[in-house]
């Protein structure tokens, strides 16, 4: 009785504790460990629904990952608007046909692909991913698209990691847009 | 019948109890250590499709470990602690001859930064008193036995028994 009389009294050492505790390696966890600097990771936004953004990074980390690049994020930023900061830092994205005009100014010029490549000004700004009219399209696994709209993959202009493209950094932005036109 | 006297405290104890405060600081040390070694080992093992649960790892090992060892530091290392601040006050104490019927009660007390102490009702020539007895020397002071004890700061020290009864 004495004794649990003396652990009552510090119970608010306990407390204390397993608050600290819990908030330090909760921001230790998403700031550091599952979370890196932008030249050490490959970012997608998509403009589309994501049932399972971990299992679409789990698809995507599959392979060897390009050297320098410790992870993929993937988003859905159906919730953010393109103009809010968190986008645009982002390295690849996922766009909807009815979103290209809002978006077309960050994207960077890519090489040609196929027929149904983004094109504006003669140049090329994304390659298509869903093809609204036969429905067709890769990652539809882990991707929802609005069968209605055609979807587009595009790199950002300002990416580190799309050096083939504009000159800067790696390529790794390349290799995982590349990954993510195989996914099923 | 000759009296002698038993001694509750002692010099000697003051090293043990310092050896026994450095002993207890090693264990919640080393479980200080092991606790955040696990958490660095459970991060640096985290990759996308194990996240959640090494989250979960790491915030259960660490609020775990995180209570063995306030519970070290607070039960053992500063029980020891005040035990050997007591000590050293008790034998630097003046002495005084304390006599009547003694008779434990059932309180005891703990002051902060203190030890645990109990409570020893002392009756005689009309008067009432209370003395303490360290909870660690209860065990040593039966007042039954004696009609003499001697105290320093209100605790009792010693206490005086006939030959017989040791």
């Amino acid at each position: 009785m004495r004794i649990f009389k003396r652990i009552l009294s510090q119970l608010h050492r306990y407390v204390f504790w397993a608050i600290l505790s819990t908030i330090f390696w909760a921001w230790i966890f998403w700031a550091f460990v599952t979370d890196t600097l932008p030249r050490n990771k490959v970012e997608l936004y998509a403009h589309a629904e994501i049932p399972s953004e971990r299992d679409m990074t789990v698809a995507l980390e599959a392979e060897p990952l390009p050297e320098g690049i410790r992870l993929i994020k993937v988003h859905s930023y159906s919730y953010v608007m393109f103009d809010s900061e968190t986008p645009t830092h982002a390295d690849l994205y996922i766009v909807s046909e009815s979103d290209v005009a809002e978006g077309v100014d960050g994207f960077g010029v890519m090489p040609a692909r196929n027929e149904g490549d983004l094109v504006r000004d003669g140049k090329v700004y994304g390659w298509r991913v869903y093809d609204a009219k036969t429905g067709e399209g890769c990652a539809s696994s882990y991707l929802t698209f609005d069968p209605n709209e055609n979807y587009y993959l595009c790199v950002n202009v300002n990416s580190k990691h799309a050096a083939a493209w504009n000159g800067s950094g790696d390529d790794a932005a390349i290799e995982i847009a590349g990954r993510i036109l195989e996914l099923p | 019948m000759e009296r002698k006297i038993v001694e509750l405290y002692s010099a000697a104890e003051i090293d043990s109890l310092r050896k026994k405060r450095r002993v207890w600081i090693v264990v919640t040390a080393v479980i200080g250590a092991l606790t955040l070694g696990l958490c660095i080992w459970f991060c640096a093992k985290t990759r996308t499709q194990n996240a959640p649960q090494m989250l979960r790892n790491t915030l259960l090992t660490s609020l775990i470990g995180g209570w063995i060892v306030i519970t070290l530091l607070h039960f053992c290392v500063e029980d020891c602690t005040c035990a050997i601040a007591h000590t050293e006050a008790i034998l630097s104490g003046e002495r005084e001859t304390v006599a009547g019927t003694f008779a434990y009660k059932k309180e005891y007390t703990r002051v902060k930064r203190g030890v645990t102490m109990r409570s020893v009702a002392v009756s005689g020539a009309g008067r009432t008193a209370l003395l303490q007895v360290y909870d660690a020397k209860e065990k040593r002071f039966d007042p039954a036995r004696t009609h003499l004890v001697y105290s320093v700061h209100g605790f009792v020290v010693a206490y005086e028994v006939e030959d017989a009864d040791l």
